[in-house]
């Protein structure tokens, strides 16, 4: 027996391992024959012979038991040996095969983990954000309600109402729960400090509804919606962390929210989040269905739909219970209300509602880093080809030897299995700080952002990839190096063999220009689209602007003159500081105020009496300055609002709906209802885009900080953004300053966070600018693999005909035709990828169209410009090694 | 007088047995019949497990062969690292005896 194990081992050790019993028994059956032989020779019977011979022998089976059990163990060690030997000396082999040709390994382990790498980050993006579940109980029950009124605009949406909630909610059939829920930006005091932060009002059974729990105390409960019970707060877990030190003992103690005390009774888990709403306290919204219901849509709505009922089955019944909406409440909703608005119920599957569109951007991204995953695995296969041909005499010498063609099969699995595996867990690495980095640059633009990571699942997508990679260019290396003895033959050359090998690389680097054509084309619509939009005059000037939200406690300035008071100190002690030009203050800042309350107007010199919706924003005397929008006329002064004059502002916008070709100064404006004072425009604001660049300029009423008695009231204004322009400084050098002058009027002013209005218009464009840098990493990407790719294809076709240039050379051509029909190979193969691909861009830009602003998906200049900037990469990747086969001696190849 | 073996002892007299050359197990059993007379009791059977644990130490090797009544039958061949292993543990053995034979040789005085 042989202890060493040897190549063939393995198989010999299977047969072998199935007479292990034989084995023993006949070495047993050997020994006692013999003795019995001998028992014979002293003169015994046979059989008496034999019985002394077994009692001599003791116990047959437990001697016969032991011996096999360590033959066994013999074997599988054995066994084990081989298999790590054979394992150790494919990868010793592969290893050291690969650091033979250290450039080789290199660029391919780079250029697949860049490809792994981008995949994975993508997929991990889009398998976090879109195809997860969410971390509700039920969740694919859960559903958003709100409601479209496509009358007033095209996408206008809005929230639910206290009626719409409790006509759904107590007639719904389809429905197993509905609860309900409004976001504030609260005034908070502890006993230490007054700060602000998001209120969410819930009704009671919406927190159960979606599983979430209590680190302390109790959450909002049902009991809690009854309009005598104690006002009861909850503390979001950051919030108790950041303002209460994460107090065990805060339950019980009180808080002030818009300076009403309320008992705290319970802190939210912290690993809970309302669907892409963040909390800081939460309290009951008290809704009751004999309250005095109106018409304000501010109520997010989430529904659980009843087990087994489908999303259109709750579509539809919902639709029914809108139509009958106006008779359930007539006084909320009149039936001109309904037709003039063609107030509608939405219905969305609460996961879609939270992704939307999101998900269509990270599919495009996720098809877009597998083109240059793509790319990037048809470059290294290319390598590869270029490293068997380097390897055919190798290879040839090894077959002739006798080498199986399974072994060699195995080999080149194993180099490929090992650079592929190295690139996963660079990719993985890539990946991961990949990641990072994104979520970093999306703060606001990306949906369940706080959940993004590498998870197992993703970690081993990554690593699937590699292997499929690995395995794909094993094959492709193993179909391309059949047994082929030419290189054995003297001087051969095999010209048949490589001109196939020729050709299949050819087809590999057109397809990679051909994709590379697809994503720069992409991202060259990307960014057109990109700087399109920063060229979108908004109708104001953004720069050197700071804007921060001021928290009044509601329930201390509860008259319009305290109120007021407040917000002209603050102007004052604000215009004061040296480097403020000018300030202002607004109730809905352009580019974030989502809530442009809407409301009636009526334009009486039109004597319509036409539902109108205009957004509207409360502001401050020298606003407009402070955002530097012009206004015609005159703006506002402190003394319009001390003296209630009425005055307003409209926007261009709107003076040309209303009065079109009129001048509108002088005109008066109100809400509809009730017989109240009409507000006199005395100026006329520039445009601005409030909701955006996508967004044509807004129709907008600037009412004054104090309304005219009889009309609607909302109320003394405890909450204003702030808009500072400064000249020679910084504005974020203020802060400081800014903060000492509010707190000078009231410690109790709650400052929220501070930023530029440059940020703001930047955050609003997160989305196009976001997509625009992944689509560009990944075009640049493809575009330097696709150099790559073609250099390497030209290189190899010189240094394979360098004997050819050589006899050309001698036969008198010049070097310059030389290096020109290198040269005009490259072009063409450029030309072939550049036609193809911009037939599929064609096609694939045109998922773009959602994200393109202001460019056409099949726009010309970016589609010209990255042709030719293509088909100029073609020229200089073949530029050296044209020039190199122009520098080719006759007499060097000839001579061998 | 017999006398039965110590644990590990077996091991010790396979492989002295084998210093005379390869042997099958039978021929072991014999030998050691040979050279303790009756005063030692081996059970053959238990000749075996020990040699192929010999084997798997890789103190033995183990070959098929035909036996001088020509018989397949298994022959045992001493290796070099089982040749040092017997050199080592004859030492030691010899020890052993030496000074458990001085203690119980000691007089009172």
């Amino acid at each position: 027996m042989k202890w060493k194990p040897d190549r063939y081992g393995g198989l010999r050790s299977l047969l072998w391992r199935r007479s292990v019993d034989e084995d023993v028994l006949e070495e047993f059956e050997h020994h006692i024959a013999e003795r019995t032989a001998a028992n014979v020779a002293r003169g015994m019977t046979p059989s008496a012979a034999r019985e002394e011979a077994l009692r001599r022998f003791g116990d047959v089976m437990r001697a016969a038991r032991e011996t096999i059990e360590i033959d066994e163990s013999i074997v599988r060690e054995q066994k084990r040996m081989e298999l790590f030997d054979a394992l150790k000396r494919e990868l010793t082999h592969s290893v050291r095969s690969l650091v033979r040709a250290p450039v080789f390994t290199v660029v391919a382990v780079v250029t697949l983990a860049l490809g792994i790498g981008a995949s994975t980050a993508v997929y991990t993006l889009l398998k976090t954000v879109v195809l997860d579940p969410l971390r509700y109980p039920a969740s694919e029950r859960l559903i958003t309600i709100d409601h479209e009124t496509p009358g007033i605009s095209a996408g206008s949406v809005w929230g639910m109402s206290s009626a719409s909630y409790f006509h759904f909610k107590e007639r719904a059939r389809t429905l197993d729960d509905l609860g309900i829920y409004a976001v504030n930006q609260a005034h908070l005091r502890t006993t230490s400090e007054a700060t602000r932060g998001i209120a969410v009002q819930v009704s009671g059974n919406l927190l159960s509804m979606l599983g979430a729990r209590a680190v302390l105390g109790r959450l909002i409960e049902v009991a809690d919606d009854d309009p005598g019970a104690p006002r009861v707060v909850v503390l979001g877990h950051e919030f108790w962390q950041t303002h209460f030190g994460g107090d065990p003992n805060v339950v019980g103690g009180t808080l002030g929210v818009n300076g009403t005390p309320m008992e705290i009774v319970g802190v939210l888990d912290g690993g809970f989040k309302l669907p892409e709403q963040d909390a800081d306290v939460l309290y009951a919204r008290r809704l009751h269905p004999t309250m005095n219901h109106v018409n304000w849509h501010y109520l997010f709505g989430i529904g659980r739909l009843k087990a087994g009922v489908s999303l259109d089955a709750a579509r539809a019944e919902l639709a029914q219970l809108t139509s009958e909406l106006d008779e359930a409440y007539p006084s909320v909703y009149g039936s001109g209300f309904m037709e003039g608005t063609k107030f509608a119920t939405r219905v969305r599957d609460l996961r879609e509602s939270i992704v939307g569109e999101l998900a269509n951007t990270l599919w495009i991204l996720l098809g877009s880093v597998g083109v240059v995953l793509v790319i990037a695995c048809v470059n290294v296969a290319n390598l590869f080809l270029v490293r068997s041909e380097s390897r055919r005499t190798e290879d040839a010498i090894r077959s002739a030897l006798g080498a199986r063609r399974g072994h060699v099969f195995v080999q080149s699995v194993s180099e490929s299995l090992l650079i592929a595996l190295a690139a996963g867990a660079i990719g993985v690495w890539l990946a991961d700080g990949g990641l990072r980095l994104l979520v970093a640059m999306a703060p606001s633009g990306l949906a369940r952002v706080d959940e993004i990571g590498l998870s197992t699942e993703t970690v081993f997508f990554g690593f699937a990839i590699a292997a499929i990679a690995g395995l794909v260019f094993a094959l492709f290396r193993f179909l391309h190096g059949h047994t082929d003895y030419a290189p054995l033959r003297e001087g051969g050359r095999g010209l048949t063999a490589s001109r196939a090998r020729l050709r299949a690389r050819s087809v590999l680097v057109t397809a990679q220009v051909a994709l590379a054509v697809i994503l720069l084309a992409s991202a060259g619509l990307m960014l057109r689209s990109f700087r399109a939009m920063h060229r979108v005059d908004l109708g104001l000037d953004p720069e050197n602007v700071l804007t921060f939200p001021v928290y009044l406690p509601v329930s201390e300035y509860d008259t319009y003159e305290k109120a007021t008071r407040f917000w002209r100190e603050l102007s004052d002690r604000i215009a004061a500081i040296p480097g403020v030009a000018s300030v202002g203050g607004t109730s809905s800042p352009p580019l974030i105020g989502s809530g442009c309350a809407i409301m009636t107007v009526t334009p009486p010199t039109r004597g319509t009496d036409r539902l109108d919706c205009v957004p509207n924003m409360i502001i401050t005397p020298g606003w407009f300055d402070a955002m530097g929008i012009p206004v015609s006329g005159r703006a506002p002064t402190w003394a319009d609002i001390d003296n209630q004059t009425g005055a307003v502002v409209i926007s261009r916008a709107l003076a040309d709906r209303l009065w079109p070709g009129e001048d509108p100064i002088g005109r008066g404006l109100k809400v509809p209802t009730g017989d109240g004072p009409y507000y006199t425009i005395i100026g006329v604001a520039g445009d601005i885009r409030a909701g955006g660049v996508r967004e044509p300029p807004t129709q907008l009423v600037y009412y004054p900080l104090r309304e005219l008695e009889g009309s609607p009231l909302w109320g003394p204004v405890t909450s204003l953004s702030i808009m500072i322009r400064t000249t020679g400084v910084e504005p974020d050098q203020l802060v400081p300053v800014v903060r000492t002058a509010i707190a000078s009027i009231d410690r109790g002013a709650a400052i929220g966070s501070v930023s530029s209005f440059e940020d703001i218009v930047a955050r609003s464009m997160i989305r196009t600018t976001f997509t625009t840098v992944l689509l560009g990493i990944a075009g640049v990407m493809a575009l330097v693999l696709s150099i790559v790719g073609m250099y390497g294809v030209i290189a190899y076709t010189v240094s394979r005909r360098r004997s050819e240039i050589g006899i050309r050379m001698a036969l008198g051509a010049r070097a310059d035709e030389i290096a020109r029909m290198f040269l005009l190979q490259s072009l063409r193969l450029g030309a072939i990828g550049v036609t193809i691909g911009l037939v599929a861009t064609a096609f694939t830009t045109n998922l773009l169209r959602s994200l393109l602003f202001g460019v056409e998906p099949t726009d010309p200049l970016t589609l010209v410009a990255v042709a030719f900037s293509l088909l100029v990469v073609a020229g200089l990747a073949s530029f050296i090694p044209a020039a190199r086969a122009a520098t080719v001696q006759p007499t060097e190849t000839l001579r061998t | 007088m017999r006398i039965e073996l110590l644990q590990g002892t077996l091991d010790m007299l396979i492989l002295k047995a084998l210093t005379w050359g390869s042997m099958h197990g039978y021929g072991i059993a014999e030998w050691l019949e040979r050279m303790s007379g009756t005063a030692l009791v081996v059970e053959e059977g238990s000749l075996y497990p020990a040699l192929h644990r010999l084997a798997k130490r890789g103190w033995v090797k183990a070959e098929w062969g035909l036996s001088e009544n020509k018989r397949r039958a298994k022959y045992y061949t001493l290796t070099a690292e089982g040749r040092r292993q017997l050199a080592n543990e004859t030492k030691s053995w010899e020890r052993f005896t030496q000074v458990v034979g001085k203690v119980l040789a000691a007089q009172q005085a």
